[in-house]
């Protein structure tokens, strides 16, 4: 089936006060393109915590979402520090999250988890001093 | 049934944010500080206790359609937070009570 819209987003790194805005703009766009709302809250959480990783590890990065009539993909690419070791980073209650970020209600270790949790398909690419690509599907329904 | 509004009201909730008047549905309550668990536990309609004041909590507050957020303990909401409230118009009240308590009375009001 044919992608019904793309949207491209900046992330940028530390910036907590933007953090978030992405997710808030692609619920909003999912809404008024009729998608089922449990559909929206998944595609949102994975978002949200993708976009999260990105200012909080990665410097920032670029969001692209493409929406098509069965399934929502993004794929989230940095230029990051990578993931040091991917496999404790899928394990809930792992983090790496410094203390500042932690006092601000992240860092609970369930990003990468949420996100696998949420998606019907997660893939990530990571290597070290590079950066990190995460792509994600939701297969989606419009109601 | 119990409306933002009613629990403001019945609580006696200091207004921080947002429409206080709201006639939205109150349907359950979620405790947390730590954003990820909430987004991954948290349930439309649910009002939200916690000690997170700050602009990250809103996001979470709007993404996952909470009716209302309840900061507790004296937490306060920082400048930023409150703006981005006001503009997505999410409530945001305060209280000097604790989680615990307030989540009780909610139960109570709400006849769990």
């Amino acid at each position: 089936m044919d992608c019904l819209l793309e949207l491209k987003y900046d992330v940028f790194g530390n910036d907590f006060i933007k953090a978030g805005e992405a997710s808030s703009n692609l619920k909003v766009k999912l809404k008024s393109m009729g998608y089922d709302k449990n559909i929206i809250k998944r595609v949102c959480i994975a978002m949200y915590e993708g976009e999260i990783n990105m200012v909080i590890h990665a410097g920032g990065g670029v969001a692209t979402v493409k929406i098509y009539p069965d399934k929502i993909e993004i794929l989230l690419k940095d230029n990051g520090p990578g993931i040091e070791d991917l496999q404790k980073a899928m394990k809930a209650g792992y983090s790496t999250a410094p203390d500042n970020v932690r006092s601000l209600g992240f860092g609970a270790g369930m990003g990468l988890p949420n996100i696998k949790k949420y998606t019907d398909e997660m893939k990530i690419e990571t290597e070290k001093g590079k950066g990190t690509t995460v792509f994600m599907r939701i297969n989606a329904k419009r109601s | 049934m119990l409306t933002v509004k009613e629990l403001k009201e019945k609580l006696q909730l200091k207004v921080f944010a947002g429409n206080c008047e709201s006639l939205k549905k109150i349907n359950g309550c979620y405790i947390g500080d730590l954003l990820s668990f909430v987004l991954a536990k948290g349930k439309k309609g649910n009002v939200w206790l916690t000690v997170i004041g700050n602009v990250n909590a809103i996001a979470v507050c709007s993404l996952l359609d909470f009716s209302c957020m309840i900061l507790t303990d004296d937490s306060l909401l920082d400048e930023e937070a409150k703006n981005k409230a006001n503009e997505k118009d999410i409530v945001v009240f305060s209280t000097n009570e604790s989680s615990f308590k307030i989540s009780l009375k909610i139960a109570e009001f709400l006849k769990l």
